[in-house]
């Protein structure tokens, strides 16, 4: 241990940078109210168990920050795998923020109808758009749908068997099927890249992370990575050209793509 | 807590951590990285706790423990680009300072207008403006006129202008919105009732008029000093969704923030990290401390 003080005193001194590590997952998550209390709970119990053991083996190797972030990332993904199988917010519901993330969680993971779930957060005090307003914003996320069977009451039953929000495109066979064929290209053409660029590239735009973010974990500079981008970028346009995607074909993806 | 993220490959948190922080030695780093190429749940998770990192982790939150920091690397590359990008901003912020900063100027920065920046900045944005309104992010009941409700309404109103200049059809709903935000504050009626009458005003000259007097009462009532810095960030948010260094860079933009000390974060971190930035920004709108 590198500590300079006891794993306990050094607990208390990092508090703040738990919860707040502990809360951005909690927002990632969609966890709200007691939820999101009873998640930051559990953040702290996972570090205080055992004597402290997370804080005991840290080796001084990252900032502790970082390693802190880590470690509830990992208990984040057990959460998340406990509860509701794999799911995670969509990129486009992160980066439009926390309403649209937790519209997407509910809608989406949770399968309440759009009334419901603006009930829910209006009655919450978390938005005060309006049904229509919040449709608008769903229509703007990626399709999707749960990953696993779900716990639900009666009432969202009722309201399922008449819910006119299955996914237009999903529902399709052909556009599935159209969407298997150019998700096929863009895999096999990102596979022909080498290992850095293919991470480059799925660490850009699979995962949304930032360019400086990705220069170092890479090991590199980050301004040379904004060109190697572009150049990446028209080698897979160039490679699903030849495979017979074109743009048209790439939007439909996306439409039908989490 | 799980320590594996494939049944057969321990994931050393410490590890996956200093490849985050960039401290990794190359050949472990290497040695990781494939096993990220592998392993999508792996790389799934190094990405999300990146995520949370980049927006976590200000330059002052960097926990002084032991260990190397994160600052290093980060300041070392900051002297590097900086000497590159003094070549390109001088010629860049002089044409933003002759479009934008010199009528500001000219008024004296003692109470700087920010209309014009606001205008400016927003013309020929093809960059979504944010929306500051409370109803967006949380309850109306917490709405109370401390600093922080200050600098956020600031900001909402500078987005608010933004979007009347571009007379972009959100516009209406954030006035509302905003009007529904400020009715809650104790002696903002009047402001209340100018933002209502933006929803409803056919054009823009109007609606500026409207807002003008919107924001002379809101300052009657509300921390003037905030306020201004809420334009202020939301017009910054702007620039750097626009990767418009230049106004970062100018002489009187670094002089604003040496008289605004809570926009402090905004301006330590690197403008070429566009996503810092932002964080720094959306911190100090949401936070608004000092």
């Amino acid at each position: 241990m590198v500590l300079s003080e006891s794993p306990e005193q050094s607990f208390l001194q990092h508090l703040p940078v738990i919860d707040r590590i502990a809360d951005a997952f909690a927002r990632r998550l969609g966890l709200r109210g007691d939820d999101a209390a009873d998640f930051r709970a559990q953040v702290r119990l996972t570090i205080i168990q055992d004597d402290y053991a997370v804080l005991r083996k840290f080796r001084g190797e990252s900032s502790l920050a970082t390693y802190l972030t880590v470690v509830v990332a990992m208990f984040a993904r057990d959460y998340r795998a406990s509860r509701w199988g794999r799911w995670r917010p969509s990129l486009e519901a992160r980066r439009r923020g926390e309403v649209a993330v937790r519209l997407e969680t509910l809608t989406y993971r949770d399968g309440l109808p759009v009334h419901q779930a603006g009930e829910m957060m209006r009655t919450a005090g978390e938005t005060e758009l309006s049904d229509a307003e919040l449709a608008r914003l769903l229509s703007a996320l990626p399709r999707r749908l749960p990953l696993r069977p779900r716990e639900v009451d009666s009432e969202v039953l009722d309201t399922d068997a008449t819910r006119a929000e299955t996914p237009r495109n999903l529902a399709d066979p052909s556009v599935e099927l159209e969407s298997s064929r150019v998700e096929k290209a863009l895999e096999s053409a990102v596979k022909e890249l080498d290992v850095d660029d293919r991470l480059l590239i799925r660490m850009r735009y699979w995962e949304g992370l930032s360019v400086a973010t990705i220069a170092r974990i890479l090991g590199t500079e980050q301004k040379p990575l904004y060109r190697r981008i572009e150049r990446l970028l028209e080698f897979l346009r160039k490679q699903l050209a030849t495979s017979g995607v074109d743009r048209h074909d790439l939007h439909e993806l996306l439409e039908v793509r989490a | 807590m799980t320590d594996r993220a494939h049944p057969n490959t321990p994931i050393d948190p410490e590890q996956i951590a200093a490849l985050i922080d960039g401290k990794l030695p190359a050949e472990t780093r290497e040695q990781l990285l494939r096993s990220l190429d592998s392993n999508p749940e792996l790389l799934g998770l190094v990405a999300e706790a990146a995520s949370v990192a980049e927006v976590t982790q200000s330059r002052e939150d960097v926990i002084h423990s032991a260990g190397p920091r994160r600052l290093r690397p980060r300041q070392s590359r900051v002297s590097r680009l900086s000497r590159q990008r003094l070549i390109y901003m001088t010629a860049i912020a002089a044409t933003v300072i002759a479009l934008v900063w010199l009528p500001l100027a000219r008024r004296g920065f003692g109470t700087p207008d920010l209309s014009a920046i606001i205008d400016e900045a927003g013309r020929g944005s093809a960059v979504e403006v944010p929306d500051y309104s409370a109803g967006a992010n949380r309850g109306l009941a917490e709405a109370a006129a401390t600093e922080s409700e200050a600098v956020r309404i600031g900001a909402a109103l500078g987005a608010l202008r933004t979007l009347s200049n571009a007379n972009d059809p959100t516009m209406q709903v954030r006035a509302e919105r905003l009007a529904r935000d400020v009715a809650q504050l104790p002696v903002a009626a009047p402001a209340a009732a100018a933002l209502r009458a933006v929803a409803v005003s056919p054009d823009s000259a109007s609606r500026a008029t409207l807002l003008r007097q919107a924001s002379q009462d809101l300052e009657a009532v509300l921390d003037a000093t905030a306020l201004r810095r809420g334009a202020w960030l939301a017009t910054a948010e702007l620039a750097a969704r626009r990767h418009d260094n230049a106004f970062f860079e100018s002489t009187i933009t670094r002089r604003f923030i040496g008289q605004v000390p809570t926009v402090d974060r905004v301006a330590h971190t690197p403008v070429s990290d566009w996503d810092a930035v932002l964080s720094a920004i959306e911190h100090a709108i949401r936070d608004g401390t000092r």
